[in-house]
Formats: C-alpha cells, structure tokens, sequence
C-alpha cells in the first residue's frame, strides 16, 4: 500500500502520544487491576469527550500560528445560555449551545484577524469580559438545573450501539474535524497561512479571512462541547472550563502541533487528550492525590515542549 | 548570438523611488524581452531589489512609467501582477514545505476555492506533471516541498510560475543558495523557457552567471541605470565591473598612520563554510586591514569569525596568542574585541532605547555600580567620542530610531571604540546606507582608533572605502583570501587580481 509522504510525517508524530498510551496502559493496568476493563475504558472515551472537542478547536487556531484563550469559558458559557434557552424554550434550544460559540469565535477571531490584535490581548480580553457576560446572565454565576432532565440524561447516560449518544456525537465532529484537516481547502488554507504568511498572501490567499475563520471553527467546537457538558452535568454551569483551553493546547502539543504553526494533525490531538485523560483516570484509580494528578499534567505539558523543540530541530535538520 | 527584433514585453522608464529622504532609485531604465534573459547587474544597495518590487507592483514608484506589452501597467499589488504574468520567484521561497508538490502547483488555484475537498480544487496530474517536467524535475507529486533540497524547491517555484501562464519570469539571484550542479540545471531550464518566448529578468552580481546566461546586460548603480540593455556579446566582463563599481564619491587619499610589527591578530587555516578553501591571515598593532571582495564574496564572514560572530568549520583565530572560543561575542568583547555588524538594523541597535543606552551596552559591566548604571559615568565616557563623531542631533536620551542611518551607525560606532582594553577593531559595511559626511566622521574615527593601537579590520563591498582606509587588503572570493593589495592600490588592481586568480582557478 501506497502511503503518501505527508500521512507517513503525521503517522510519525504519532507514535511519541501512541507509544505514551501504550506505556501508560502497562503501567496502570499492573497497578490497578480494574483499569484494563471495558467499562473502565469506555468510560476514559466519555470523559475525554469535552476536552477532546476543545482541543480539536485549539488545533485550528494553532495551525494558523495564534491561539486561543477563550475556548475554556465559551465551554461554560454556552452550557449556561443554553440551559437558560432550554429551560424557556424546550428541546430545540440545545443548538443555541454551538451557536453560542460561533458568536463568541467571530468576535475574538474578528479582533486577531481583523484588526491585527495580539492574540495574548485579544483572548485575554474576550476571556474575562466572557467570564463576566457568564456570571451575569446566570445571575451571579448560579448554576442553571435543566427543569426536565429527560432527553440529556438519555443523550448521556443511555447506552446506544456500546456508548451513549452523546459521545457518538463527539465521535461525528471529529470526523468533520478530520475531513477539514485532510481534506477541505479551508484545512490548506489555515496550514498555508500559518507556515507561510506572506506566501500565502502572495498566492491571493486571504490570510486574515483564514485566521477569523479558524477562530469561528474554533469557538463552534467549544459551543458543542458546552452542549456536551450540559448533557452530562445536567446543568448549566457558568464556572466551568477554567484553564481548559491551556490543557487543550498541551494535549495538541503532545499530539504533534507545533505551536510556530503549519501544522494541523487532528489525531494527533485525539491522541494527546487520550493520553491526558488515560493519565488523569489511571492517577485517580491508583488512589494518587489529585495534587499530585496536577503535578503529573504539568510535567507531561512540559515534557511535551521539550520534545517540540526537539522536532523542530530534526525536522530543520532534514530540509 | 540571437538579435532583438522584437518589442520589449516590458519598458520601465526614468524609475525613481525616494524612501523619506533617501533615494533607493534615481533614474532607472529597463527593457526586457520576450525569449530573451535580461541580466540586471548590480551591487548591494544599488537599488536591485527596489526596481524589482516596482515591477511586480509590491511598492509603487515615485516617478516614471512602467509598460507591460506595449500598454501602461495597471497591477495594483503582486497578486494582480502575478495574474497578468509578471511572475517573481524570490531568494527566500514562498512555497509551503508542509504541503505536497501537488498541493504548491495548486497553490494558486486553492486560494480560490473554501469549503470543498482539495482533490477536486487540485490542477489535473497531467498539468502538473507537465509542468513539472518543463523544469525537468521528476518527484512524486505526493512528495512534500519540505523534504526537497533549496534547489528542487526553486525549480517547484519556476513550475508554478510556469503553470500560471508566465510571461515574463524574474529570478531574484536565484543561484545564491544553489550548488553548481544545481545552477547548471536552472540555466538549462532558464533557456529551455526563454525558446518557448517567456522573457526572463535575471537578478545577479555575479559576474560568471552572467557570461554564461545573459542575451542582453542592465547594470544599476547607485540607484542610476549606467549600463541600459546592452546584448551581452557587444560588451565585456571588466566593462561591465567598472561600471557595476563606479560610485560617485571619489575619496581622496588619506595619510595613515604608521603601526607596529607586533602582530596581534592571527587566523590559520581558517575555514568559514565547509566548501570553502583554507585561509590565513593576520594583522598587527595599529594597522588597518581590509577584506574586499564582491557582494557573496564572503569578505564579511571571514570578518564575522574573526570577530568572533560566527561559527568557523575550521581553523583558529588569536588574539595576542590567545585562542578566541569562534562563536563566543561574550568571551571576545572580554579579550577586547570590538565589532560593529554589517546589519545595524538588526543586529546593532535596540531601536526604542535612548543613545546613550544604545552605546554603553557591550560595557555595562565598566558602567555599572553594584547593578546600577551610573549615568554621569556612561555620558563622561561617550560625550568625548560623540563629539568627535559630530553625532545629529547631539541628545543621548533620543531613542535610536530618531537618529538618521548615518548617525545610528555613529552611536555603534562609538560603542566599540569605547571598549577600555579594545584590541581589535572589526567594522561590517561601517558605513553602509550613510551620507557623505557621516562616512567621513566614521572614517577619521577608525584612524583615531587604529593610532591609538588597536588593530583594525574592515570588511566591505564598497571597494573605495577598504583601499583608501587600509594598509594592507586582502582581496577575497569564494570565501577565502586570494591575493593581498598593499597601501595605495587602485581599484583596477583589485579587478585585476580577481580576474588573475580566476585564469588560474581555471587553468
């Protein structure tokens, strides 16, 4: 079989979060012995599923060499204006939750692409004024219960062909994530503008549409995973998704990203949450302290940049 | 030899660009045509790459007319230039390495298109084949551009172009990154085109590129067209250097001082790319040694390395008998070496701090009071050597970028001349891009520091201001020394012995 050069560079930088996985599944399932169950990796699937869609979103940004902070509260925001619509208007307003993010991805995309602000300011900005529209709209950040729990505790919990709902709808967005990255021109085009800005310019491309459009793929991924959070909490909850999106760019990292852009590997981001949540589920079974979980996280992230810098070089190596 | 009998395919008339006060370009003329190579000749800073960018409408001029086939042309930015087939392929590529050949052929056709699958946005397989093998390049088109070498890259580069209905291509000293084999190939290709009717402007300033390649010859210089479309058979290498290296200023000759025997500086073996041929060199107290050579000669890496800038493949440089660690800047400013780089933009100044910052940052440490700078003492060390260098206007807390080139030059200037044990003196282009006044200044700075016995080297490609400075020149080319000028050479010397030494190399 035939494997092209470009699959065969993205099939290499899977292996470090593959062989990870691997590793981290010896070591857990000798430690704990109800870690290699079905059950018990099914439910690292479930898990992950939130993080999973932020740091599908991330990818997108970071492929165009910015990135975002605000993916994190659009999580909680959009479970919260959601429950809120749900709550007045029925079933049908579970779309309000993507739609959520979309809004909030043009607003922080139209202030990087646009005007050309920083992206640090830029999020950063859009990060604490949302946390604040959050809070307001809740009411001083109360949680919002959904007042019939019917339809999410089915699209959560019930199991349909092995897992529940929801998660199969995790499973779809990925898929779309996957066909955009492989095979859509939008996907070239955010790898074009990251690598190459000005040769990107100098084919016609559009580069701050590019960069504004990544972040509206980016904030509709986060609004699907505030849908997916309400679902499992069964309530909207407006103080979640704290340091979210800093986790979601490690686990892009650790899946292969560069943060200098032109990359945009979408497994490999899977990967990377995999082998997060597989780390947090295996720390926990073991009886560790969620302290020391933090402690691992963070030397995994670290970890993870050393070895950036490291396939930077190769690569520079081999050109 | 072919004639012209055609129009040209593109005339540029009386071109001037004014830069806020500088002029990149005065009046410069050119006519390029079709299924013929232009070369355009010409030194660093002799307003090349300024009349390129006109072309490709990437800046607008200040005066004159551009036709394209016979009509004035209209393109606003690159990209309409690009559409009406005024095609630039640059020094540094503008291809994706991430993307695959197939994807940068396309690469024009993508920017179209969003939402829909690549492979039906891609050109056709026959097309790009096609227009692979013009360029006689024969890779998978799933091959990535970043696993290619620089000079298949370029030929991708020329395939797009060509793919994109190419009428006059320009190659922007396409052959600098390039190996012989490499640059045989992508002058074979070159004509190939040039037989289908594509004009072809050819960027260089190297003289034996052009005797192979060139139908017809512009040379600029100083921003002046002095050689207008001549057919290359009708004129001669050393006519076309004279005229590539005739400035303007004619400097008169200045009385250096005497120096010592007692060498300081000493370079055995040196090797400053891996491909180059074994250097030696050296220079004593007090005296002034230049290293001339043309732009690429790499006249300024041997001065890079010796001042300790720069990696060396091999080879060692003392100081005083003292091995200098190559690479190390720290370590060298400790033994006293002074270096004023080629680049001041970005590798001498810090643009927003004030003058006075700017010109004690390489001795903070003789500056300094447990951690804080003492500011009388930075101003009692440079006032003596601000005034001397006549520094416009004279206020130390102006931030670097206020000054002119001129005067930015002065401060790093004076930064090194300050140096309390300064040894060794190496200046980069010192006086690049500044007006005649300043150079003078700069100039009479350099003798100054050279009497009061520091050892000074000036690399340069400005050949007037190497032979009137030094006592002593070392002609470079191809990255090492080939012959030695002694005080009082002329121009024509030089010349002469770049050619003897090319006789030689081929005999």
């Amino acid at each position: 079989m035939h494997i092209s050069p470009a699959n065969k560079a993205e099939l290499r930088a899977l292996m470090v979060p593959g062989a990870g996985l691997v590793g981290l599944g010896v070591i857990f399932g000798y430690l704990a012995p109800n870690f290699l169950t079905t059950g018990n990796l099914l439910n690292i699937v479930t898990q992950m599923s939130i993080l999973v869609l932020v740091a599908i979103g991330q990818s997108f940004v970071l492929s165009t060499r910015n990135f975002d902070l605000t993916l994190g509260v659009v999580v909680a925001l959009a479970s919260a204006v959601c429950a809120i619509a749900v709550n007045s208007w029925g079933s049908t307003a579970y779309l309000v939750a993507p739609f959520v993010g979309i809004v909030c991805g043009m607003l922080t995309g139209c202030l990087v692409g646009m005007l050309g602000i920083q992206p640090v300011v830029a999020t950063l900005g859009v990060l604490i004024g949302l946390r604040g529209v959050a809070f307001l709209v809740t009411g001083s950040g109360q949680v919002v219960p959904l007042a019939d729990r019917g339809f999410a505790t089915w699209a959560a919990y019930s199991n349909v062909f092995g897992l529940p709902p929801a998660t199969w709808f995790v499973c779809g967005l990925c898929v779309l994530a996957l066909w955009i990255a492989k095979r859509s021109v939008l996907g070239k085009k955010f790898v074009m503008t990251g690598e190459r800005r000005e040769a990107a310019q100098l084919v016609g491309i559009r580069c701050e549409h590019v960069v504004w459009k990544s972040y509206i793929l980016a904030g509709f991924f986060a609004g699907c995973a505030g849908l997916v959070l309400l679902l499992r909490a069964g309530t909207g909850l407006p103080s979640e998704g704290v340091g979210m999106e800093m986790q979601a760019i490690a686990a892009a990292v650790i899946g292969g990203t560069l943060l200098s852009g032109g990359y945009l590997r979408i497994f490999g981001t899977i990967f990377g949450v995999a082998f997060l949540q597989t780390l947090l589920t295996g720390l926990n079974l073991i009886g560790t302290s969620p302290f020391v979980a933090q402690i691992a996280t963070g030397a995994v992230i670290l970890a993870a940049g050393v070895l950036e810098g490291a396939v930077k070089n190769t690569s520079e190596v081999g050109a | 030899m072919k004639k012209i009998n055609t129009k040209p395919l593109l005339k540029a008339e009386s071109i001037a660009k004014r830069y806020g006060a500088t002029n990149a370009l005065i009046d410069a003329n050119l006519k390029v045509h079709p299924g013929r190579v232009h070369v355009l000749l010409g030194e660093n800073g002799a307003g090349k790459s300024t009349l390129l960018k006109t072309l490709v409408a990437a800046v607008k001029q200040t005066s004159g007319r551009i036709t394209f086939e016979g009509e004035a042309f209209q393109a606003k930015n690159v990209q309409e230039a690009m559409a009406c087939g005024v095609v630039p392929v640059y020094q540094h590529l503008s291809l994706f390495p991430n993307l695959s050949v197939h994807e940068n052929l396309s690469a024009f056709a993508l920017a179209e298109r969003e939402m829909q699958n690549v492979r039906r946005c891609l050109i056709e397989v026959e097309q790009a084949k096609a227009s692979l093998l013009s360029v006689g390049l024969s890779v998978p088109l799933d091959t990535l551009v970043g696993s290619l070498s620089i000079g298949e890259r370029q030929l991708v580069e020329i395939a797009r172009a060509v793919g994109q209905n190419c009428k006059l291509l320009i190659l922007d000293e396409p052959t600098s990154a390039l190996t012989s084999t490499e640059t045989d190939k992508l002058f074979s290709i070159v004509r190939d085109l040039c037989a289908q009717g594509t004009a072809v402007l050819f960027v260089s300033h190297k003289m034996d590129e052009v005797a192979e390649i060139a139908d017809d010859v512009s040379v600029l210089c100083d921003g002046r067209t002095v050689v207008d479309c001549v057919q290359y058979s009708d004129t001669n290498e050393s006519e076309l250097l004279e005229a590539m290296l005739n400035a303007p200023v004619t400097s008169f000759k200045r009385q250096l001082p005497v120096h010592s025997n007692e060498i300081v500086l000493r370079a055995e073996g040196l090797k400053v790319s891996r491909n180059s041929n074994v250097s030696t060199l050296h220079a004593k107290k007090g005296e002034i040694v230049g290293l001339a050579g043309l732009v690429g000669s790499g006249a300024l890496s041997i001065a890079e390395a010796l001042a300790g800038a720069r990696q060396i493949s091999d080879g060692r440089i003392t100081i005083n008998d003292v091995l200098l660690m190559p690479g190390d800047r720290a370590e060298a400013t400790k033994k006293g070496v002074g270096y004023v780089p080629g680049d001041r933009q970005t590798h001498g100044l810090f643009p927003i701090l004030p003058a006075l910052t700017n010109a004690s940052a390489s001795l903070t440490k003789q500056l300094d009071r447990f951690g804080f700078l003492k500011k009388n003492l930075e101003i009692e060390t440079f006032e003596p050597w601000m005034e001397k260098l006549k520094l416009l206007p004279f206020d130390f807390e102006l931030p670097a970028t206020q000054f002119s080139g001129g005067n930015q030059q002065k401060i790093i200037v004076a930064r090194n001349v300050a140096l309390p044990h300064l040894s060794v003196l190496v200046l980069l282009e010192p006086t690049r891009g500044v007006d005649v006044r300043a150079r003078q200044f700069i100039h009479d700075t350099i003798v100054e520091a050279a009497q009061s016995g520091a050892t000074v080297i000036i690399a340069s490609t400005d050949l007037d201001e190497v032979l009137s400075l030094s006592h002593r020149t070392y002609v470079i080319k191809d990255h090492c020394v080939c012959a030695q000028l002694t005080e009082g050479a002329t121009r024509q010397c030089f010349i002469d012995a770049l050619f003897s030494q090319s006789e030689r190399a081929v005999a």
